[in-house]
C-alpha cells in the first residue's frame, strides 16, 4: 500500500436496530397544508392510460366461475403499454365468446358491445365481431366499424382469435372426462392512422385469421405469411373435423412432474 | 408537454424538502436563501406509436425507411444500451420502436434479420434481459433461432478502419449487413456517440475512454464506424423519471403531495427502519419508472444524435442564476446500480460528480473549486458477480493509486484477466475496463472541486477516495467553510431525476 491513510478514518460498521419513523412522519403532515412557494408553477393533472403489467395481472376472480373450460390466454403481453380505450376485434365462432372474452381479462378492460361510439367516449374498451363464418371458413367478414372507429376516436384495434367455442354450449351440456379448452388469443395493434377505413378492415380481418391459425407459429412468422406468404388458411372444411381438432390433446401442455408415485 | 423545471429559493415558509441518501429517504431543512434546482416534471407515458411512425416516414438526411429496404436486404437492428435510463424504464420504448420496425420489415417481406444489443461495457444481456426489454413477441420470433445477441466487446470484430494507426473493429453482424438500424433512447445531453461506443471493440473503447482522451480522436473514430456501414438511426428522447407505487412521492413536488403520496412516504420510510435489508430491496433495488417520450428522431445517425441531444436539452434544460459555492446532491441507489438498493461506492462517485453535477450547458453550477457534498453511505459493497473487478479495484487499485495516469498498468492487467473476461462474457458482469473508465471520469470531475464532502459517508472509503466525509449536513457546511467562507452560495439538486443546468 502506497498511499497513507487517516489512522482516524474508521470503517467500523454502525449497526442500527429496527427503528419507529411511522409516529414522527405521520405527526409532520397531520393537519398541516402545505402552500406552494412563491415562484412554483401551479400543479398540472397527470392523467395515465397507458395499460401495464400491473392492470393485466390484477386479480380475475371471473375465472373462478368458469370453471367447466380450461381457458388459455395467449399473447397478452401485446396489450402491454397500449393507451386504453381500445378496440377488441374477435371472430364469432360460438354463443359464448363475449363472456368467455370478459373472463380472459381483468375487470377494467373487459369490452362491452353496445353503444360503441359513447363507451369509447366514456373511455371504456369495446368489442366488435365478425359476422358468422359461412362456407367452412374459421372466420366470418368483418365489417368496416371497427376501422371507422378506431379512426374517428384515435384508438388502436386489438385483433383476438378465440378458438374452441365452436357449439361450446352443446358441449358444455355433455358429461365429459375432461374440460374443453379455449383458447383466446390477443394479437398485435392494429393502428388506423395515415390507413384507408378497407385496408385497415382488410388488416383486422387477416391478423384475426391468422391468430385462429396461429399454432405454434412465431409472431414474426405468422407476419411474414401475412403480408408475403401462400394464404395456408383452411377454406373448406367439414363441421365434425373441426370439432375433432378443437378437442384435441394440447402438444405444448407440459406432463405434471410427480416426485411421490 | 410537461410543466419545465424551476428553480425554488428557500425561504422561512418552504417546507421540508425530500433527500435521497443510497436507500434512505427523508425530508430536511436548507439554509435560507439556498437555490433548489427542480428538474422538469415528471409525466406519465403515452404509446409512442405516431412519433414512432413520424420518424419512419419522414426521417431527416435520408429517404423513409420502408424504401430502404428490400426483401433481400440484410438487416440488423442494434439496441444501443450504453447510456441506460435509471430507474429502468417501465414501458420500454426501445421495444415499441422494435417491434416497429419489425413490422415494417415484414411489409418489405426481409428475410434476412438479427437484433444485436450494442452495451459497449455494460453487461451483456441474458436472455431474461432480452424478454423483459424486447418483450414476449419479439423474443419468441428471433431467440430461439439465435438471432438476439449480445455484442461481445471481447470478440474479434470486423476491422473497418484506422484511425491514427489504431485499427477501429465493430461487431461482425452489424460490419456484415446491408443496413443497421440503431435504435436507443435519449436520457441525458452529452452522449452524442451511443451507436459507435455500443458495437466497437475492446482495445477501441479502451482509447475513446482513456485519460485524456482529445475529442477529435472519438469524432474520427464514430465518422469511420458511421461511414462503414448503411445506418439508419432512431432516437427516443425521455422525460423524466415518474416513480409510481411505494415511490410515488419522489417524482412530485413536497407542497403537491397528496394522502396517498404523505403515506407511501411514511410507510416506505418505516418499512426500510423497520426491515432495513427485504424492504430497502423491494423498494430501492430495481425501481422502474415511467418516462415520458417527448420527440422520435430518426434519419442520418450524426443528425439524429446530435437532435435528440437538442430536444432533450430544450425538454430539461434549467436557467439557474449564477454558480454557486457549494452544489448539494442526493444519491439515489435506485438510480445508477441494478440490484442493489445502495449501490457500489465507485457508481455512487460517478453519479454524484459526473451525472448530476456534470449535467449542464457549459457552465458549471459550482464555481471553480467550489465544493460538492453529496448524500450516500459510501459502503465498500459489490455485488460478487457483477462488480468482481470493481471490488478488486476498490481493495487493491485505489490504495495505491487515485491518479488515473498511473493506473495503465493495472487496467491492462484487469483487461487480460481471464476470471473477469470470463464473468463478463458468461455471467454477464461488467467489463474490467468500465470499472477503470467510470473511475478516470470521477477523478477528472474531483479535481474540479476544491472538496467533495460526503454526508453520512464511509470515513475510510471517503479517504480512499480522496475525498472527505461528514455526519451530517450541517457538518458538512462546516468543513466547507474553510474553502468557501461562512455565508456560501449553496445550489441543491433536487429529486431522483436529471435536471440539466443552463447556468448564466
Amino acid at each position: 500500500m502506497s498511499r497513507e491513510f487517516k489512522s482516524w478514518a474508521s470503517d467500523a460498521k454502525r449497526r442500527r436496530g429496527p427503528r419507529i419513523t411511522l409516529v414522527s412522519d405521520a405527526l409532520r403532515f397531520f393537519g398541516r397544508r402545505m402552500r406552494r412557494p412563491a415562484g412554483a408553477p401551479p400543479e398540472v393533472a397527470q392523467p395515465t392510460n397507458r395499460l401495464g403489467w400491473q392492470q393485466l395481472r390484477a386479480l380475475n376472480l371471473a375465472g373462478l366461475f368458469a370453471p367447466r373450460v380450461d381457458l388459455e390466454v395467449v399473447g397478452s403481453d401485446a396489450l402491454v403499454g397500449l393507451d386504453t380505450p381500445f378496440i377488441f376485434a374477435a371472430n364469432e365462432a360460438g354463443r359464448l365468446d363475449h363472456q368467455l372474452l370478459r373472463i380472459a381479462l381483468p375487470r377494467r378492460l373487459r369490452p362491452g358491445a353496445r353503444r360503441l361510439s359513447r363507451a369509447l367516449a366514456k373511455r371504456h374498451n369495446i368489442v366488435v365481431f365478425s359476422a358468422d363464418p359461412h362456407g367452412g371458413r374459421l372466420v366470418g367478414e368483418f365489417d368496416t366499424v371497427a376501422a371507422e372507429l378506431a379512426k374517428q376516436h384515435s384508438v388502436a384495434v386489438v385483433p383476438v382469435g378465440i378458438v374452441g367455442t365452436f357449439r361450446l354450449s352443446q358441449t358444455l351440456k355433455l358429461r365429459l372426462v375432461r374440460k374443453p379448452k379455449v383458447s383466446v388469443r390477443f394479437g398485435a395493434p392494429i393502428y388506423a392512422r395515415g390507413q384507408s377505413i378497407e385496408d385497415v378492415t382488410r388488416e383486422v380481418q387477416a391478423r384475426v385469421e391468422h391468430l385462429v391459425n396461429e399454432g405454434e407459429l412465431s409472431w414474426w412468422e405468422v407476419e411474414r405469411r401475412r403480408l408475403g406468404g401462400p394464404d395456408d388458411s383452411p377454406a373448406t372444411m367439414p363441421r365434425w373435423r373441426r370439432l375433432w381438432e378443437q378437442a384435441a390433446p394440447r402438444p405444448s401442455e407440459p406432463q405434471r412432474r410427480r416426485i411421490w408415485r | 408537454m410537461s410543466r419545465p423545471g424551476f428553480v425554488l429559493e428557500v425561504d422561512a415558509q418552504t417546507p421540508s424538502l425530500l433527500t435521497l441518501a443510497g436507500d434512505k429517504v427523508g425530508l430536511g431543512r436548507f439554509g435560507l436563501g439556498t437555490k433548489v434546482v427542480y428538474p422538469a416534471d415528471a409525466v406519465p407515458s403515452a404509446d409512442p406509436v405516431r412519433l414512432i411512425d413520424a420518424a419512419l416516414e419522414a426521417p431527416t438526411g435520408t429517404d423513409a425507411l420502408e424504401r430502404r429496404l428490400e426483401r433481400t436486404t440484410k438487416l440488423t437492428l442494434v439496441v444501443l444500451d450504453h447510456e441506460r435510463p435509471r430507474p429502468r424504464m417501465r414501458f420500454d420504448v426501445r421495444r415499441t420502436i422494435v417491434e416497429r420496425v419489425l413490422e415494417v420489415a415484414a411489409r418489405a417481406g426481409v428475410d434476412d434479420v438479427a437484433i444485436v444489443v450494442g452495451g459497449g461495457l455494460n453487461k451483456r444481456w441474458s436472455p431474461v434481459d432480452m424478454t423483459r426489454v424486447l418483450g414476449d413477441r419479439v423474443a419468441t420470433s428471433f431467440l430461439p433461432d439465435g438471432r438476439i445477441e449480445s455484442h461481445d466487446i471481447t470478440e474479434r470484430g470486423v476491422a473497418v478502419g484506422e484511425v491514427d494507426g489504431h485499427p477501429v473493429a465493430i461487431n461482425r453482424r452489424v460490419a456484415e449487413s446491408d443496413l443497421v438500424v440503431s435504435i436507443g433512447a435519449q436520457y441525458g445531453h452529452d452522449d452524442r456517440h451511443p451507436l459507435t461506443k455500443g458495437i466497437v471493440d475492446a482495445a477501441t473503447l479502451s482509447r475513446l475512454g482513456a485519460p485524456g482522451a482529445e475529442q477529435s480522436f472519438i469524432d474520427r473514430v464514430c465518422g469511420v464506424v458511421h461511414g462503414a456501414v448503411d445506418i439508419f438511426a432512431l432516437q427516443a428522447v425521455l422525460g423524466q423519471p415518474y416513480l409510481s407505487g411505494g415511490l410515488r412521492f419522489a417524482s412530485r413536488r413536497e407542497w403537491e403531495w397528496k394522502v396517498p403520496d404523505q403515506i407511501a412516504f411514511a410507510v416506505s420510510r418505516q418499512l426500510v427502519a423497520a426491515f432495513p435489508k427485504p424492504a430497502s430491496q423491494a423498494l430501492h433495488a430495481t425501481p422502474v419508472a415511467d418516462y415520458a417520450v417527448v420527440d422520435v428522431v430518426g434519419g442520418d445517425p450524426g443528425d439524429v444524435f446530435t437532435e435528440a441531444a437538442g430536444v432533450w436539452q430544450a425538454a430539461n434544460a434549467v436557467e439557474v442564476q449564477g454558480r454557486a459555492d457549494v452544489l448539494v446532491t442526493g444519491v439515489w441507489g435506485g438510480a445508477f446500480d441494478d440490484g442493489d438498493p445502495v449501490g457500489s461506492p465507485i457508481n455512487a462517485a460517478a453519479h454524484a460528480l459526473n451525472r448530476r453535477a456534470g449535467s449542464h450547458l457549459g457552465t458549471p453550477f459550482v464555481r471553480d473549486q467550489g465544493v460538492l457534498v453529496a448524500f450516500h453511505p459510501l459502503s465498500p459493497r459489490f455485488s460478487n458477480r457483477r462488480q468482481s473487478s470493481a471490488a478488486d479495484f476498490f481493495a487493491k487499485v485505489l490504495p495505491e493509486t487515485i491518479d488515473p495516469a498511473e493506473m495503465g498498468e493495472f487496467e491492462e492487467r484487469a483487461c487480460a484477466d481471464q476470471w473477469y473476461v470470463d464473468l463478463y462474457r458468461k455471467q454477464f458482469a461488467d467489463h474490467p475496463l468500465r470499472t477503470f473508465q467510470t473511475w478516470y471520469r470521477v477523478a477528472e470531475a474531483s479535481r474540479s472541486f476544491s472538496d467533495v464532502i460526503w454526508v453520512g459517508g464511509n470515513r475510510r472509503t471517503a479517504d480512499l477516495f480522496g475525498h472527505r466525509a461528514a455526519s451530517t449536513y450541517a457538518d458538512a457546511l462546516e468543513i466547507a467553510s474553510n474553502t468557501v467562507g461562512r455565508s456560501p452560495q449553496i445550489t441543491y439538486l433536487h429529486g431522483p431525476g436529471l435536471p440539466l443546468g443552463d447556468v448564466r
